[in-house]
């Protein structure tokens, strides 16, 4: 089953893949040091290898995941549209442009800025190999979300959540577990219209979230929140493409693996 | 190693900053967001108990909603309308269009809506004018109500005992 793939990775304890990257760092920085010091070596240098040497996080948009969507294509696939005035959670107020005849409709301005950031740290994730795990508890979109995350090469749990998953994962997997890096949330409600429980989970277990928070939910615990409509499944296949392509682009610069 | 799982003191950033200063996570096992957290904050800084800000949710209004409002009224609705189709113009789109292409000749807007129907009405580009027709054809709920009252027959008396009687 897959979310049993999406906590039990391979059997490492939890600083480990952290020390690979740490030795991979450590590599770049040897490989820039000796570049720095030999000046007249650094004309020979390629501008792409010299790009590759330097650290992502110091650009703005290294993976470019401003160029993967325009405003246009947010309207065209109707995330503006959110509920009713009298569903509105009161957190969500900034992110509303206005109520036409009580349908509320959200500022695409913001949440195309806000959408921008959180592909922008999924693909930060993704370089660095981090675990990304899409959650949606909407039985419309399971098949969405779950074929996204299949493309994307990374795992989903788009059925009923199992409690104590993230909070007493080794227990219920009988053994070492590694929890995921980055939890997208593609709708923070459950069918009982609560809140899903993998928002105050990862919460819990300081995995950061990006969840897409539709006009009557919460967005204080989400780390990054994008407010949009959650309902509509052009809405949906649109997020699961973003995000789909944000993690291939970030895996796409991942650095070679040097044993 | 040790984590801290208060979700609803501070937030993930800053309850793993403390860990580390404090010494009780190591370096070597800080997570991986972490760096990519600190490049890159959220706009907004995630919090359990944030006060929702006290802003007015305004109405949108167009100035054509008026000239809309006249037209449902005189018009009634055409039916369906798709949405997804951006293709054909609904016949109020039409109207609107037509209104704006007039708007230079009249001052009144009350003239310019009669001009701009009547045209329309020619063209038989909008359907039928809903006040030119009987009250029976009315789309509102009084004038249905109304018309149901007038046209629904007297109910037969029932008398239950016969009922039972009769076989």
């Amino acid at each position: 089953m897959e979310y049993e793939a999406a906590v039990k990775g391979p059997l490492k304890l939890k600083g480990t893949a952290n020390k690979d990257i740490q030795k991979k760092l450590k590599k770049k920085n040897k490989e820039k040091n000796a570049a720095s010091l030999k000046v007249d070596q650094l004309a020979d240098i390629k501008e792409s290898e010299l790009k590759e040497i330097s650290d992502p996080l110091k650009f703005p948009d290294y993976f470019g995941v401003r160029k993967l969507f325009r405003i246009k294509d947010l309207f065209d696939a109707r995330i503006h549209y959110g509920h009713k005035d009298g569903t509105l959670d009161p957190n969500m107020k900034p992110y509303i442009f206005g109520s036409r005849l009580g349908h509320l409709i959200f500022d695409l301005d913001k949440t195309a800025e806000m959408l921008q950031d959180a592909l922008n740290f999924t693909a930060h994730i993704a370089y660095r190999g981090g675990i990304i795990l899409f959650v949606s508890h909407c039985p419309q979109h399971t098949l969405t979300v779950e074929n996204a995350a299949k493309q994307a090469g990374e795992y989903a749990h788009a059925r009923e959540w199992d409690f104590h998953i993230f909070t007493n994962s080794e227990k219920v997997y009988n053994g070492v577990t590694r929890l995921p890096d980055l939890v997208i949330l593609l709708s923070t409600l459950n069918p009982q219209m609560q809140e899903h429980t993998a928002v105050k989970d990862a919460a819990k277990m300081c995995i950061p979230t990006i969840g897409i928070v539709d006009s009557n939910s919460n967005p204080n615990l989400i780390t990054y929140p994008i407010p949009g409509n959650d309902d509509s499944p052009a809405a949906v296949q649109l997020y699961c493409n973003l995000f789909r392509d944000a993690i291939l682009l970030g895996k796409s610069k991942k650095p070679v693996e040097v044993y | 190693m040790a984590s801290s799982r208060l979700e609803r003191i501070g937030n993930i950033y800053s309850r793993v900053r403390g860990l580390l200063r404090s010494g009780a996570m190591k370096p070597e096992d800080k997570p991986i967001w972490y760096e990519v957290y600190e490049a890159f904050p959220p706009k907004v800084e995630p919090q359990y108990g944030r006060k929702a800000s006290e802003i007015t949710i305004h109405p949108i209004f167009y100035p054509e909603d008026i000239v809309r409002a006249k037209f449902y009224e005189r018009f009634g609705s055409p039916g369906l309308i798709s949405l997804a189709n951006n293709e054909y113009p609904t016949p109020c789109q039409k109207f609107l269009d037509r209104y704006k292409e007039m708007e230079k000749g009249f001052s009144d807007e009350n003239e310019l809506f009669e001009a701009v129907a009547k045209v329309m009405e020619e063209e038989k580009s909008v359907p039928e004018s809903v006040s030119s027709n009987q009250p029976d054809n009315g789309t509102s709920m009084a004038s249905m109500f109304s018309s149901a009252v007038s046209k629904s027959q007297p109910q037969p008396k029932i008398n239950v005992g016969d009922l039972l009687t009769e076989k």
